[in-house]
């Protein structure tokens, strides 16, 4: 899933600096699971931004929403009435649910209150890990189901390179070499030989350097 | 549909709300505790020192440590809750009059109920007082009649109307009462000890366990001799050996056909009437009553090989060659009673081939239209509290009866939750259960004084702490579960499982919050939290500025008490770990002058785990604080230390707060 | 017999060669590359130009590689691919050999957060090992990384990589070694040796694989200047090892720097006297150059073998 954070809360007063009634929209899918954008957080948010404001003398009215997902458009219209009367509208979702409600609400002022962070997993209770680099073209049958493009620091296709000590990664001793992962597991599976096969230089273009990316399905688009 | 009810509930014949009466207790409400244990019960005072508790023998908590020690809390609550009652709500009088033939618990109970309903009860009783067995057949030091007066006086401050000293069946008869009233209600209960028709039984010098109790209780002084057999193996038996200790009998003997593991009294009866010098013989049969002279010298008995057939039916059989004879001057007979049947006189109802009553159990009907019975002599012996259920249902037939209303009330479903998983009972904190203080046995056998001493209020208030608040657990809203295992990440004792989405599975769920304060989608409520009444609670603030304490609902209980807080906010939580994040902030934004969350001293928690989770909430709060441009030290973690008096840490954070 | 550069001719002819490293400034002068360039010119064959080493701005490896050049000493030219793309790699080696380099070290380059740029974007399109396996193509069959042809004058660069032996895991080091040389690399620097025990188990794989046979083994050494700088590298650096012993003699040391120094010596001695399979040593001597005569003197290295060579010939 996606991976987010909440902005800092003076980040996110200072992007709606002179509203007096804003609209939190939460979402009810990634962002609620990694548990930063959910309805709590959005209750938690709002009430957060109206103690400030009234401490800075600029009362701040808000309401709530959460959507289903806020990265499918049928999910945003509900809040149609909701933008109606408020000066902006405050997005806990991801990126792409940001942009979603920017192109609905043409005429709104519309800021995110996450920072996207990465497409991981949870690694325990409060703690997230980014898993995949997202490339579109996966590697990991050849290097041991662990993937070298994002969890290398380096991307490197055919390493470890000398960073790697401990079983950790030159940037820092927090940070696992995946290399070494990978080597112990090919190593555990006796597969070691296929890493002595020079890994050709990756298609790039599949990820997002190609520019922006898009799926289309013929056998599911309609007419 | 079966509704899943705490075992407690589900065991007892009323169903009590137990576990409502007991966290009424913990918060130190005691007027609220004897109102819940009155809703569905006219005797709480009887049943309080009475009741032979079988919500105890239910009780999850045995799984953890031992069960809660829930009629010795019924009788805290009782004497707690002192004179100052809620009259009870009558409905507009009907019209209609209903006869009730005794005045037991089974007929008082239904009653209590009519006049309730706006009937006009009248009961016929042909004792001179009121209470059935309760009156004649309990020993005193067991239920001080004061306490029966108690209830008696309440369930005739209701409405119900008394005619005593009336032998149905001799003064007047049940067709006549059948003409006064519109319906008539059978409670007579079965008042007569059986006896025994083997040689020497007819002796005058044999006594029957209901006569000898009656005449006891009501200030006689039966004729006993110095060395008393008691034949009988269940409760009775047990009250009819000690009150002959009471009386001075040198000695008291039991026999019993049932072997010591099978006897039908409860356990603690007979070990308590051992402690009082009580000797017991199991597993012998009655024989013969050896007489000389007319007087009666002793006992025959015959060794018992099984007491049950193969069918589990009670048809004992006998070592054909071993016999005891025990000396005695006196037998007592406490082998079981049946009715009197007197009241049948010139009645018109059908009777069956033993001359009993023909009713339906279920209907509670009789042959005769607009008669009903109630309580033993339908259901059988059996402890007061089924008699008082039986009065209830019986009640409510008669009203649907008088109302003209064909479906008659039908008994609902129920169902015991199941016992607590073992993974669970294993991370919940032991807590020793308070257990009745008595009287040493050597001082309490020589009068008829009552022997159980109550609870203190300390004692009590901590035993009703211990309850699991079973069925009282987290609830998912399942269109809101995201399914991200929060629930399961943070749930102290592992319980929800996800399948699709969340879970909480009601044997394993105990009910502390947790969840609920960390569900990222609000998806998690939970009756034991009322987080409306939280929200309302914090919103009832309305700009004052004053404190806001967030608290356990028993240090919630004692910090009301203290006066220095009195404009304090103290708001209930199932533990401070269920606090929420957006309470705090609410609770600022409305206006409080600071926010303490009362933290139980270390190992006082009633659940386990948590801690780190609420430190690091209220870390994320004092930092969210900040940054908002609040003083983090408004929100103060109140952490007392052994011997600190968290009530004065609060006193003292305020100070500095105005 | 033509050969690519005057370090190949050297080692290929059986020397023992001795390269060192000079690090370019940070600013666009070029009078400490040319004075390090002068003070080295007798005493070492080639000399590496570090790629923005530590991921710290520098100028840059190819126009140092251009003063060194002139100043009389065989540049071997670093290149990382962690700031350049495969386009930009190739452009910038078409320039370097068309300016006279001609040898050619690949590496993947520090990670930027070490640096001076930490938010910088870090590129990696390739790795060095491909960068290695395409520049070696692109001489011998002369076609860019996409494969095109090269219609006239590629570049045939003399290539080089490196090889950690103190990274782990160590078991894996010598396959990639010999992954690196099967991708075409021809000679090895390693990381600087402190831990010589290590080395010599790392380098006894290497002999029984007979890799010390298929490329010139140089081995990589480090003068240092006090207790401090070892300390620094034995924690602060990863993939390098540096033993307590080496620490505590020169914190015992009255004059630090020489007892550095005499360390220097000790190892080149003991690993030319030693160790079978090494054709040479790599000095690197940061941002202390102005010993490294010194060293190779005390070492018995001096004076360095005349090995003619011109590029232009060879070409």
């Amino acid at each position: 899933m996606i991976i987010a954070q909440q902005k800092n809360i003076q980040d996110i007063a200072a992007m709606v600096g002179d509203c007096k009634k804003v609209l939190l929209a939460g979402c009810g899918g990634c962002v609620t699971v990694c548990l930063s954008g959910g309805e709590k957080e959005t209750e938690i948010l709002a009430a957060a931004l109206r103690l400030m404001k009234k401490q800075a003398g600029q009362p701040l009215a808000t309401v709530t929403y959460t959507a289903t997902r806020q990265c499918e458009p049928e999910f945003i219209p509900p809040m149609d009435e909701l933008v109606r009367d408020v000066d902006a509208v405050i997005s806990l979702a991801c990126g792409v649910g940001v942009q979603y409600l920017a192109e609905r609400y043409k005429d709104k002022w519309i800021v995110p209150a996450m920072d996207t962070m990465f497409a991981g997993g949870a690694t325990g209770f409060g703690s997230w890990e980014e898993k995949c680099g997202l490339c579109g073209d996966c590697v990991l049958h050849r290097t041991g189901g662990i993937c070298p493009v994002i969890r290398c620091s380096k991307s490197i296709m055919n390493g470890p390179c000398g960073g790697s000590q401990h079983g950790k990664c030159e940037i820092s001793k927090e940070v696992d070499c995946a290399w070494q992962l990978i080597y112990d597991r090919m190593k555990a599976l006796g597969r070691l030989s296929e890493l002595t096969v020079i890994q050709p230089p990756k298609d790039w273009s599949k990820a997002r350097d190609g520019g922006p990316r898009r799926i289309l399905r013929e056998d599911l688009i309609k007419g | 549909m079966t509704e899943l009810l705490p075992p407690c509930t589900n065991a007892c014949p009323v169903n009590t709300d137990v576990r409502g009466y007991l966290a009424a207790i913990a918060r130190r409400d005691y007027k609220e505790a004897y109102r819940l244990i009155r809703a569905s019960n006219p005797f709480p005072s009887v049943c309080a020192w009475v009741c032979p508790h079988p919500c105890e023998d239910n009780c999850r908590r045995a799984g953890v440590d031992a069960p809660l020690s829930i009629r010795s809390l019924k009788r805290f609550a009782v004497d707690a809750a002192g004179a100052n009652r809620q009259p009870d709500e009558r409905a507009q009088p009907t019209g209609k009059k209903v006869a009730v033939v005794g005045a037991g618990p089974g007929g008082l109970t239904a009653a209590y109920d009519l006049a309730r309903l706006g009937h006009q009860a009248v009961v016929y009783e042909r004792n001179q007082s009121l209470g059935g067995h309760f009156l004649t057949s309990l020993p005193t030091y067991r239920l001080p009649r004061e306490m029966l007066q108690k209830d008696v006086e309440e369930i005739l401050a209701a409405g119900v109307q008394a005619r005593t000293g009336i032998n149905v069946g001799r003064d007047v008869t049940i067709a006549r009462l059948k003409e006064e009233y519109d319906a008539v209600i059978i409670g007579v209960g079965l008042s007569e000890s059986k006896g025994l028709p083997l040689p020497g039984f007819a002796n005058p010098g044999v006594m029957k366990a209901l006569t000898f109790l009656h005449e006891a209780n009501t200030g006689g002084k039966p004729a006993i001799g110095s060395s008393v057999i008691v034949i009988g193996g269940g409760d009775v038996a047990m009250d009819v050996a000690r009150t002959a200790v009471r009386l001075g009998a040198g000695a008291v003997t039991v026999v019993c056909l049932e072997f010591r593991d099978i006897m039908p009294a409860h356990s603690w009866e007979i070990e308590e009437a051992l402690a009082e010098g009580v000797s017991l013989i199991p597993g012998y049969g009655p024989v013969e009553v050896l007489t000389e002279d007319g007087a009666i010298t002793g006992l025959k008995t015959q060794k018992v090989k099984s007491v049950f057939d193969q069918e589990g039916r009670f048809n004992p059989t006998y070592e054909p060659t071993t016999f005891q004879t025990i000396p005695c001057d006196t037998v007592i007979l406490a082998i079981g009673q049946g009715a009197d049947n007197s009241f049948l006189y010139d009645s018109g109802l059908a009777v069956n081939a033993r001359g009993s009553l023909e009713t339906d159990r279920k209907y509670l009907s009789t042959s005769l239209s607009g008669v009903f019975t109630c309580g033993e002599v339908v259901t059988g012996p059996g402890p007061a509290i089924a008699a008082v259920a039986s009065g209830h249902r019986a009640a409510a037939l008669v009203n649907d009866y008088l109302n003209g209303n064909k479906t008659a009330a039908c008994e609902k479903e129920t169902q015991a939750i199941g016992a607590l998983p073992e993974k669970v009972a294993e991370r919940v904190p032991r807590r020793s259960r308070q257990e009745m203080p008595v009287l040493p046995a050597g001082e309490r056998k020589k009068n008829f004084k009552p022997y159980e001493l109550g609870l203190d209020e300390e004692a009590a208030v901590r035993e009703a702490g211990r309850c699991l608040n079973c069925g009282l657990g987290a609830q998912v809203i399942p269109e809101k579960c995201a399914a991200c295992l929060t629930c399961q990440r943070v749930c102290p004792y592992d319980v929800p499982v996800i399948e699709g989405m969340a879970g909480m599975p009601v044997e394993g769920c105990q009910a502390c919050g947790i969840c609920a304060a960390f569900c990222p989608g609000n998806a998690i409520t939970l009756e034991n939290l009322d987080e409306k009444g939280v929200t309302s609670a914090i919103a009832s603030l309305g700009g004052a500025k004053s404190l806001v304490v967030f608290a356990e609902r028993g240090t919630c209980a004692d910090l009301k008490k203290v006066s220095s807080l009195e404009n304090v906010l103290v708001v209930s939580l199932s533990t401070v770990r269920a606090l929420q994040l957006q309470w705090i902030l609410s609770a600022f934004e409305n206006g409080a002058a600071g926010v303490v969350v009362a933290g139980c001293r270390e190992g006082e928690c009633r659940y386990a785990g948590g801690d780190e989770l609420l430190k690091s909430l209220i870390g994320r709060a004092k930092n969210l604080l900040e940054s908002i441009g609040l003083s983090p030290g408004r929100l103060y973690y109140c952490l007392p230390e052994e011997g600190e008096d968290p009530a004065g840490l609060i006193a003292g954070f305020l100070k500095e707060c105005l | 017999m033509k050969y690519l550069s005057k370090l190949q001719k050297m080692l290929d002819s059986g020397h023992f060669a001795v390269t060192a490293e000079i690090g370019p400034p940070k600013h666009a002068g070029a009078h400490s590359i040319r004075h390090h360039a002068q003070l080295l010119k007798n005493h070492v064959d080639a000399t590496n130009i570090t790629d923005s080493q530590t991921a710290i701005v520098r100028l840059s490896s190819i126009a140092s590689g251009v003063h060194i050049l002139d100043c009389g000493i065989e540049p071997i030219v670093q290149m990382t691919v962690r700031d350049r793309n495969r386009i930009a790699i190739q452009a910038d080696l078409l320039g370097a050999y068309s300016l006279g380099m001609r040898n050619l070290l690949c590496l993947s380059g520090d990670h930027q957060q070490f640096g001076n740029h930490p938010t910088s974007k870090n590129v990696f399109d390739i790795d060095s090992m491909q960068l290695i396996y395409l520049m070696s193509r692109m001489r011998d069959e002369k076609k860019f990384f996409c494969g095109e042809e090269i219609k006239e004058y590629e570049p045939r660069f003399f290539i080089g990589a490196v090889a950690n032996p103190f990274a782990d895991p160590f078991e894996y080091r010598v396959d990639r070694l010999e992954k690196k040389i099967e991708a075409g690399a021809q000679f090895i620097q390693t990381q600087c040796i402190f831990d010589m025990e290590r080395f010599e188990r790392f380098m006894e794989m290497v002999r029984a694989r007979g890799l010390d046979q298929r490329a010139h083994i140089l081995a990589g050494v480090t003068p240092l200047k006090s207790w401090r700088a070892a300390k620094y590298i034995q924690t602060g650096v990863s993939g390098m090892i540096v033993p307590d012993s080496l620490v505590e003699r020169l914190k015992n040391a009255a004059d630090p720097k020489k007892e550095g120094i005499k360390v220097c010596i000790e190892q080149i001695k003991h690993i030319r006297e030693n160790i079978k399979g090494i054709h040479g040593v790599h000095v690197m001597a940061i941002a202390w150059e102005e010993v490294v005569p010194e060293i190779v003197e005390k070492a018995g290295l001096y004076p360095r073998p005349q090995v003619e060579f011109n590029p232009e010939e060879n070409d």
